[in-house]
This record gives C-alpha cells, sequence and structure tokens, in this order.
C-alpha cells in the first residue's frame, strides 16, 4: 500500500505533463472540431459540418494520397532494409559498433538542418546535377523539385535517410534475443540459410518487427518537416501531407475547426491502423 | 529514512515542473512553428512590459527581414526614434519564412503579439485584432489610402510599393540586338531570340517561395486583364457577380502557361527560393526577370548597371499597372497603445528623414496627404517613368477592407499557380478557385 502511494507520487510529474500537454489538447481539439473557429473571434458550434466536408474537400483527397504513397514506400524500404542490415550487423562482430554509429548518425541529426541541405543537393543547380554534369551525364540532369513524382522522390530519399538507422537499431537489437542454439538445432535439422531465417529469424522478431513496422507507420503518416523545408507541400500542392493540410488550414487560412476535424479523423486513423497491427502481429508471436 | 527521502525526491520534481512553466517573453527572433490549435483561451496580453511611472516603456515592432530590409535598417529606425523619444524602447520581433500571417497568427494565438504590426492586412479582416486609429493620426494620410473593416479604421497606410517589372541583362540585349519590347508580339519576340541564342529568356521562384512562381505574371499582367475585363471585380467576386472561372482570367493565364511549355522559363525554376533565382537571374542563369521594384532600389543601392528595366507588354495592348498599398496594425491588446501610435507616427511621416529612409530601401512610395519624396536611383527612375503614362487599377488581391480577399485564397492562388506553371488545366484549376473561395469566405 505505502509502496504503491509512493510509486503515484513519482508517477504524478510525468502523469501532470502527459496530461496537460497531450490529453487536454486532443480532447479540446475534439471539442473545436465541431465549431467554426477562426482561432481569435468567438466560436460558433456548427455540428459535424467540418466532418462531411472532409469527403468533399479535394485538396485534402491530394494530401492523403500523397501521405499514403509516402507512407508505403517509406514503410517498406525501411523495414526491409533495416532487417537487411541489421541481419548484416549482427555478423559484424567487433566493427558493428562503428557501422551502428554511421548508421545511427541521421538518426540525431536535425530535420529541419537536414532538409535544407538535401533540398541544396537536390536543386536544380545543387551538388548532384553538377556532379553529373562533371561526369558528362549531363542526360540525366532533372529538375527534382519541378514534378510531382520527382518531389515525392526526394521527400523519400530524404526520409529514408534520416529513418533507416533507427529501424536498422530496433531490428538489431531484436535479433540479439535470438538465441544461438535454435540456430544450430536448425543446422542439425538440415536447415539451410533460408530455413534458419523463415523459420527461427522472423518468428522470433516480431514483437521486435511490429514495434518497427508501427513507429514507421505513424511517424510517415505525420510527416510534416521535410515536406516543410524541401517542397513548402509544392510544386502547387503535389507533396502537401495531411499533417501540411492541417496546419494550412489552421494557420494560412484561419479554419481551426476544420483543421482540427482533419486531426481528429487523422487521430483516429493512426490508432485504428495501430491497433490492427498490434492484434495481427499479436498472432504471429512465438514463445519459446 | 526511505520514506522521507522519497518525499523529498517528489516534492523537488513537482517544484521543477512547475518552474519550467513560466511564460514566455517574446523573443526577437522566432520561426513559425505547428503549434496545436485550440489553445482556449483568445485573451492575448502583449509583451510591453509597462513599469511604473517614470521608467521606460519597451513596445515590441514586428517585422519581416529581406535583402533590403536587414537588421541594420531596422536598428537605423529604432535608433532615430528612441533619439527622440526617450522614455520609449522598441524591440524587433522578426517573422521569419515567407508566410508572415501565419507567423503573426501564432504570436496572437500564444500570447506575444507585437504592439505594431507591419503587414496588418493580413490580420485585420478579423475584428479584435487591431486598435482603431484615432482621427489625428489618420488625417495624416491619403485618403485614397485608408480603409474600412466592418466600419472600422484600424490599419495605417504605410507605403506603397509599385508592382512589377521585367528586369534584363544589358549586355545580354546588346549582344542579341534586342530592345525594350513595347508590345506583346515584340515581348514574345524577344523571348524566341533569346532562346534561339542558347540562353534562358526568363526565371522565376518555385518551391521555396510559392509567391515567386506565378505572382509575377499575376501581378504585371493578369491583375490588369481582370481589372479591364470586369472594373469592380473585387465587389463583383464578393456578391457573387463574377466567377474566378471567367474567360479573362482564363485567357491569361493559358498565354502564361503556353510561355512556359514554350520553354521560355528556367528548367529549374521549381527548385528556387526566391533569392536564389534573382541571384541565377544576376549571374546569368536568364536574361530578363519579371521583380519588384525593390529590385531597382536594391541594383540602385549597389551600383549595378548592368541592369534595365521595362514594363511587361500586356497581350491584350491594356497599358495599365498596379501598386499594392502595405498597413501597419497597433494591437487592440496593447498595453502601451499611446507609446505605439507615438512610434506609428513618427516612423510613418512624423519625421520626414526617417520615413524617406523607411521607403527608400525598397523603392516605395509614401502614403501621407503631403506626399514624401526622396532621390532615387537610375534604375528606380527608369521604373517609375515607364509608368507615366499607364492607368492604375487596383490589385485584386491586395485590395484592403471589406473587399478583402478571405484570409489564405491569395497563397492559395499561388499555390493553384504553381499547378498551372506544371501543367495543370487552366479551367480545372480557377474551378477549383471558386470552390476554395466559397469554403473561406463563409
Amino acid at each position: 500500500m505505502k509502496k504503491d502511494k509512493v510509486s503515484v507520487l513519482f508517477a504524478l510529474p510525468g502523469g501532470i505533463i502527459y496530461t496537460v500537454l497531450l490529453v487536454i489538447p486532443i480532447v479540446l481539439a475534439l471539442a473545436i472540431s465541431f465549431t467554426q473557429w477562426n482561432g481569435i473571434s468567438q466560436i460558433k458550434f456548427i455540428g459535424i459540418e467540418n466532418y462531411i466536408r472532409l469527403f468533399s474537400d479535394s485538396r485534402l483527397s491530394n494530401a492523403v494520397s500523397n501521405t499514403a504513397i509516402i507512407t508505403v514506400v517509406i514503410v517498406i524500404i525501411v523495414n526491409v532494409f533495416g532487417l537487411l542490415l541489421a541481419m548484416l550487423l549482427n555478423q559484424a562482430g567487433k566493427r558493428s559498433n562503428i557501422f551502428r554509429t554511421m548508421f545511427f548518425l541521421p538518426v540525431v541529426l536535425s530535420a529541419v538542418a537536414v532538409s535544407f541541405i538535401w533540398k541544396s543537393i537536390l536543386s536544380y543547380t545543387g551538388v548532384y546535377n553538377n556532379l553529373l554534369e562533371s561526369l558528362g551525364l549531363v542526360g540525366w540532369i532533372n529538375n527534382y523539385f519541378g514534378s510531382r513524382t520527382g518531389a515525392l522522390v526526394c521527400i523519400c530519399i530524404v526520409e529514408v535517410w534520416r529513418a533507416l538507422g533507427f529501424h536498422m537499431v530496433l531490428y538489431l537489437a531484436a535479433l540479439q534475443t535470438v538465441p544461438q542454439e535454435l540456430y544450430e538445432a536448425c543446422i542439425v535439422d538440415g536447415g539451410n540459410a533460408w530455413d534458419k531465417f523463415k523459420s527461427v529469424t522472423m518468428p522470433l522478431i516480431v514483437p521486435g518487427a511490429t514495434v518497427s513496422i508501427l513507429m514507421s507507420i505513424i511517424n510517415e503518416l505525420r510527416v510534416y518537416d521535410v515536406i516543410k523545408i524541401m517542397t513548402d507541400g509544392g510544386p502547387g500542392y503535389d507533396t502537401e501531407s495531411i499533417v501540411y493540410n492541417i496546419v494550412a488550414r489552421g494557420f494560412g487560412n484561419n479554419q481551426m475547426g476544420y483543421s482540427s476535424a482533419i486531426a481528429v479523423a487523422l487521430f483516429i486513423v493512426i490508432g485504428s491502423i495501430s491497433v490492427f497491427v498490434m492484434n495481427r502481429s499479436s498472432k504471429l508471436e512465438v514463445e519459446l | 529514512m526511505k520514506k522521507h527521502i522519497a518525499w523529498y525526491i517528489t516534492i523537488v520534481m513537482m517544484v521543477s515542473l512547475l518552474a519550467g512553466c513560466s511564460s514566455a517573453t517574446a523573443e526577437t527572433t522566432a520561426g513559425t512553428s505547428a503549434a496545436t490549435a485550440g489553445e482556449g483561451t483568445t485573451a492575448a496580453a502583449t509583451q510591453a512590459s509597462s513599469t511604473a511611472a517614470g521608467e521606460d516603456v519597451t513596445i515590441k515592432w514586428g517585422v519581416y527581414e529581406t535583402d533590403n530590409l536587414t537588421a541594420e535598417y531596422y536598428a537605423k529606425i529604432i535608433a532615430d526614434f528612441e533619439a527622440d523619444n526617450p522614455g520609449i524602447k522598441v524591440e524587433r520581433v522578426i517573422a521569419t519564412g515567407d508566410d508572415r500571417g501565419s507567423f503573426w497568427k501564432t504570436m496572437y494565438a500564444s500570447g506575444s503579439f507585437p504592439d505594431v504590426v507591419m503587414e496588418a492586412e493580413i490580420l485585420a479582416t478579423t475584428d479584435g485584432i487591431f486598435a482603431e486609429v484615432p482621427e489625428d493620426i489618420l488625417a495624416n494620410f491619403d485618403s485614397a489610402a485608408l480603409c474600412t473593416y466592418n466600419g472600422k479604421t484600424t490599419t495605417i497606410p504605410a507605403m506603397k510599393q509599385l508592382r512589377m517589372q521585367c528586369y534584363y541583362n544589358i549586355a545580354d540585349f546588346e549582344a542579341l540586338g534586342l530592345k525594350e519590347p513595347k508590345t506583346w508580339d515584340e515581348f514574345l519576340a524577344v523571348c524566341e531570340t533569346i532562346k534561339a541564342a542558347g540562353k534562358t529568356p526568363l526565371i522565376c521562384g518555385g518551391t521555396g517561395d510559392i509567391w515567386a512562381t506565378g505572382q509575377p505574371w499575376w501581378i504585371s499582367v493578369t491583375n490588369q486583364s481582370i481589372m479591364n475585363a470586369y472594373p469592380n471585380f473585387n465587389e463583383d467576386i464578393v456578391a457573387g457577380n463574377v466567377k474566378w472561372n471567367n474567360d479573362a482570367l482564363v485567357k491569361s493565364l493559358t498565354v502564361w502557361q503556353d510561355m512556359i511549355k514554350s520553354g521560355y522559363y528556367h528548367k529549374g525554376c521549381m527548385s528556387f527560393s526566391y533569392s536564389q533565382a534573382a541571384a541565377e537571374f544576376q549571374n546569368g542563369g536568364s536574361v530578363m526577370m519579371i521583380d519588384g521594384s525593390w529590385a531597382a532600389a536594391g541594383f540602385d543601392g549597389a551600383n549595378n548597371t548592368d541592369f534595365g528595366v521595362f514594363a511587361v507588354p500586356n497581350p491584350e495592348g491594356l497599358d495599365a499597372y498596379c501598386t499594392a498599398v502595405s498597413y501597419w496594425g497597433v494591437a487592440e491588446q496593447s498595453e502601451n497603445k499611446e507609446a505605439a501610435f507615438k512610434f506609428v507616427q513618427y516612423v510613418l511621416g512624423g519625421n520626414q528623414e526617417t520615413y524617406k529612409y523607411f521607403l527608400s530601401a525598397d523603392g516605395l512610395s509614401s502614403t501621407t496627404k503631403t506626399p514624401v519624396t526622396y532621390d532615387q536611383g537610375p534604375l528606380m527612375n527608369k521604373f517609375v517613368s515607364n509608368w507615366a503614362k499607364s492607368t492604375l487599377v487596383p490589385e485584386i488581391t491586395k485590395v484592403p477592407g471589406d473587399y478583402a480577399m478571405p484570409n489564405g485564397f491569395e497563397a492559395y492562388i499561388c499555390k493553384s499557380l504553381q499547378n498551372i506553371f506544371t501543367g495543370s488545366d487552366v479551367a480545372s484549376e480557377l474551378k477549383a478557385w471558386d470552390e476554395e473561395y466559397a469554403m473561406l469566405k463563409e
């Protein structure tokens, strides 16, 4: 009983911060999503009009499409290549620390700084095109930010570069929990490398993979900073994401109610996807 | 003992939590941020530190910096004012980035709104942000520049900006035997000649600054075409008598898109910020660039005589131009309104030399009842003389007051113009303008 009281007291500061900075804003956003409010003047209750508008807003549809493309591409790449890199690092022995540091470095860098640097690299007059020109590959020079496809590819490159190291570390940690005896047993049973991966590695890293996949999905559904710096949602609206749309509607168009509705909808989508992924993965988990 | 230690640590953590929650004072530099909506309270206490009688009053001045409007520029204006007004201190609050409207709104929502704000017209359509301007201050300004919002005058006209013309590299023109074009056909011929010589005729900014893609064309050509077709466009669009998807607008933007498809624009436009595009132009990346009067002031200030300027010929042969008036506002919730209005009055005409200095950096014109003029450089004089016989029309997206564009619509137009630049169908884009306008007007 006394231990419980002390535990609660220790958890209280964190709980207060969590409530004030997370729970209350979410509840307020939910309340504001049923209103028409410019952020300054009086609030006017309008029921579910904002939610009805979600389905007829072509600019939002475009943002959803962009976000979906970025999310699918990034989730696949960082998880597949993150696992591959982790498996290689797991075999690297003493040198694994150096490689782990190198791959993890982009994760700790500021997203804004990274975006500016990559933007200057991929700009029409940037480092990459200049390199191509100096190599005589003039035909390969392109204006990557001049089209939707090019701009989305640039954003995906930066996001992969930033996130790969983090997911590699998650998979590495998961790989290091797999008992070596199981691999030996597999070899004794006549299994090859693929059998070891399929029958030993994959089933036992499901918890780690779940975390990695879930985090990559959540992060990419909320992508904003890289887009804001690199393309500002452009050209036009071609790379606007859902969160970019939320900010533009809320602070650019003074549509706090509508932008809150989009934010609540995104919150529900992310929550639903999280529950789905965790449910599915729990069925795939194997206990030793 | 352990229990006492546990209590002690808990109390220390609680105190540190509360200590970290002190109210922030506005910083002199702040970036735009994706602040969560719905903070609840609308009361915005300003950052002016009103102290006891006899001590200095400090007011915050919300500004933005450009290549011409530098930290030193603002520092001199502030120093002039403070020297003549002991007891009032002025601190700058710099709106970084291009989206100054969102920056000011964020500051207002967070309770950090400056006492005096430049480009106040962005927020002036919303009641309660700016204080009503005293009549004795308004009396100093040209009545044509004054505007009302819901019957109240809450902004002060600070300066008038002659809008955009086409700058060109004189050496390139001479080498290609070109003269300043006076008609649309001559302008197209100039573009074709430059392109045939293996050079790039035009350049503009792109994703770095959304306005820099389409607004040069919009301001120098399209605006005049719309005003010619619909002389009361702003009133008509508010009343629903005209749509954005109209023949005049489709025609003008299609002409622009045809120029882009003809390869008259730099291939890398979408990669550039406005500053990068301007630098690329000055370094020979293109022969021409449609830009604002501030560029002429910048060239004159640097004694750069490599560039000339001409008014962009209109495809319909119209000889018209537009100007934009920019306004300052004093925050309704400022605790030092008197000092704030004093500052505004001083800079905007109260001290003629300070006002001239304020205007000259960007090649701006005065809005005072008695015009304030100053010596301008040769390129700026040429810029002004290019329109000596032209007709002045309003700039649709900059009309202030009750017929102003809804918040966010100008940014929407800029983004849509980028879509058109990259090949979207003009009519489809303009249909979306009507839908967006209707939504934002609500």
